[in-house]
């Protein structure tokens, strides 16, 4: 097995690509990680179902799907339960001001929809 | 078909490297959690930390509910005679409401109980007292002071950390989720907002100020490193009897709601306790004496003074970090 | 190689790729994320590709993907490991010759095919392309487990005995 300068360089060379798509993705995930609003949208086999601006909401209660229970909390919704084996959904916790949860098996899609810069907390 | 490799050892030590890549590439974990301590709801958001910090800090604020409580004639605090040794969960609040009476002409009094007890605000049933009662509790007011770590409380007086205590439960729980190694959290205790180290994208926190006339909405959002920001605001608590509202907030000049002509002061301070002591404070005093306060420099702070004439005023250290987001309310005035 | 040891070999590999799946399958998730996973299945595929060929190795490959879903999962499992197991397959087999030298840059372009497969039956599952949000995430993901899971192949290549790699 001899190895060649040629070879090294080629190594190298993919490393270089690599770590260049490594920064691009997070250099993406940064700059439109902030786009998220207070209005969640969920979705069941692409149709949408309910469209809730979380900030109006006082008391929390539950959307019952076929499947999934959503639980809409007041600033926050999340998946309560879920009848597929592997739970990611559940797991995935509670969504607040962006991001996206997905139940894959039962084709839920809850996601917030995109406004500006959401506070952190409210004084007063 | 063959498949020729890199030396076996630098295959190896890429392995190693790719394996702790991909642990440090577990992001700092959210966790949050809510409560009710303290007559309201607190909301505790941390990024990263050990699994027990939120745990801790719930416990850490429960104990301070517990134990600061004015109305529970069996916590620390009423509890505590004259010539007792002063715990430390008192002494800390106690040392700073003292600290900021005495900036601010006492102003915030830890010796208001007897007072908002008549107006009803710790049971809820609420009434306009009489002059005369309001009179004779007023003088009937007595003094706290600590001398040689022990509490020496005139008779009759009854200490009530009120002003102060969320403040303190901020501070004392923000230091308990750094100790947990926690690396950026939000703690909304009632709007007393107090922040912790980094957001964990490095930008700035971001505090909306409720609008005092709306509070489901917001005036402004602030933008903040580590801080504290408490909101104290006529909107918060009142009651209406024959067409006048009254509020909370007393004025112990007059034993009466304050009427300094503010809606509600935002006080950004590095002590939590100090915040939420100082925005009771400004509020009696009103937007004059307040700035003359921040200008004198006796206690280093920030402030957003909202009038009834729907004005915003804040203090230049503050302005640049002001976004309005509320059109009804005047572009803000800036205190130099 | 002669048809008898080609079918034991096959059926072996395929096994310990259904052991690998299997076994992965009861380690929590790593993240948050959906879909991020080591893919220790995956080298497998990859070892099969370098040692018994392209046809072998898709045959491996859909024998655990059959067998994969009736152990560990279900039918909606079984469309995005499927998915993402023919993309993935796909890409391997059209760069192996050109990366035989370096076997985890191969493997990295095949974790990141799988996971596109993954995204696009996704997409095509939920009639949304939200789903597309995920792909930064994923492709960090692909490149730090193909790359180890390549060297690990490596690795195995270098030490296994010249005799396999015969033609046949």
């Amino acid at each position: 097995m001899k190895r060649t300068g040629k070879q090294i360089s080629s190594n190298k060379l993919w490393i270089a690509v690599f770590a260049a798509m490594i920064i691009g993705c997070i250099l993406f995930i940064i700059l439109f990680k902030n786009i998220g609003g207070r209005t969640a949208v969920i979705y069941q086999d692409g149709q949408e179902i309910a469209r809730i601006d979380l900030s109006r909401v006082t008391e929390s209660y539950t959307v019952p799907l076929d499947g999934n229970v959503i639980l809409v909390e007041p600033g926050s919704i999340r998946m309560q339960s879920a009848d597929c084996p592997d739970q990611i959904c559940v797991h995935q916790g509670v969504l607040h001001d962006a991001g996206r949860i997905v139940c894959l098996p039962n084709r839920v899609l809850i996601e917030m929809e995109h406004t500006k810069d959401a506070p952190d907390a409210k004084a007063g | 078909m063959r498949c020729t490799a890199l030396k076996n050892k630098t295959a190896l030590f890429l392995c190693v490297c790719l394996l702790l890549l991909s642990c440090g590439c577990t992001r700092a974990e959210r966790k949050e959690t809510s409560l009710f301590a303290m007559d309201t709801i607190m909301q505790i958001t941390a990024y990263g930390g050990s699994d027990d910090a939120l745990a801790e800090a719930r416990d850490v604020i429960e104990g301070l509910d517990a134990a600061l409580d004015a109305t529970d004639s069996q916590s620390t605090l009423s509890l505590l005679r004259s010539g007792d040794a002063v715990p430390k969960t008192i002494l800390e609040p106690l040392q700073t409401a003292k600290k900021i009476a005495s900036a601010t002409d006492g102003a915030l009094d830890v010796t208001l109980f007897p007072l908002s007890d008549a107006w009803g605000f710790y049971t809820k049933q609420y009434r306009v007292p009489p002059q005369t009662e309001l009179r004779t509790l007023l003088q009937n007011r007595g003094s706290v002071s600590v001398q040689d770590g022990r509490l020496v409380l005139s008779d009759g007086t009854k200490l009530d950390l009120g002003s102060v205590a969320k403040g303190y439960a901020a501070d004392c729980a923000a230091k308990t989720l750094r100790q947990n190694g926690v690396q950026g959290a939000v703690l909304a205790l009632g709007g007393n907002v107090q922040t912790v180290g980094q957001k964990p994208d490095g930008s700035d926190w971001r505090v909306s100020v409720a609008d005092p006339l709306h509070p489901d909405g917001t005036v402004c959002d602030l933008l903040v490193g580590e801080t504290a920001v408490v909101t104290s605001g006529s909107y918060q608590r009142s009651f209406t009897e024959n067409g006048k509202t009254y509020h909370h907030i007393l004025d112990p000049e007059t034993g009466a709601p304050a009427e300094s002509g503010l809606l509600s002061v935002t006080v950004v301070c590095a002590d939590g306790t100090t915040a939420d002591g100082l925005s009771t404070a400004l509020f009696i005093l009103g937007l004059d004496r307040g700035s003359a306060l921040w200008r004198s420099g006796e206690i280093a702070f920030d402030a957003l003074w909202i009038t009834d004439r729907g004005e915003i005023f804040v203090t230049a250290g503050l302005a640049s970090r002001v976004e309005q987001t509320n059109e009804t309310y005047g572009k803000a005035n800036i205190i130099e | 190689m002669k048809t008898t040891k080609r079918i034991a070999l096959d059926a072996m590999l395929a096994a310990i790729a259904l052991l690998l799946f299997i076994v992965e399958a009861q380690i929590p998730p790593l993240t948050a994320i959906p879909g991020v996973k080591i893919g220790l299945a995956n080298a497998v595929t990859l070892a099969a590709v370098c040692l018994c060929g392209r046809r072998d190795a898709a045959a491996i490959l859909f024998v655990r993907v059959c067998l994969g879903a009736v152990f560990a999962g279900n039918l909606s499992t079984f469309l995005y490991s499927a998915a993402g197991a023919a993309l993935c397959l796909a890409v391997t087999c059209i760069l192996c010759k050109p990366l035989q030298k370096t076997v985890w840059v191969l493997s990295v372009f095949g974790a990141i095919a799988h996971n596109v497969g993954q995204l696009l039956a996704a997409s095509v599952l939920l009639q949304s392309a939200a789903v597309f949000w995920y792909l930064p995430y994923l492709l960090i993901a692909a490149v730090i487990s193909g790359a180890f899971i390549g060297l690990c192949v490596q690795l195995l290549l270098n030490r296994l005995p010249r005799g396999k790699e015969e033609k046949r």
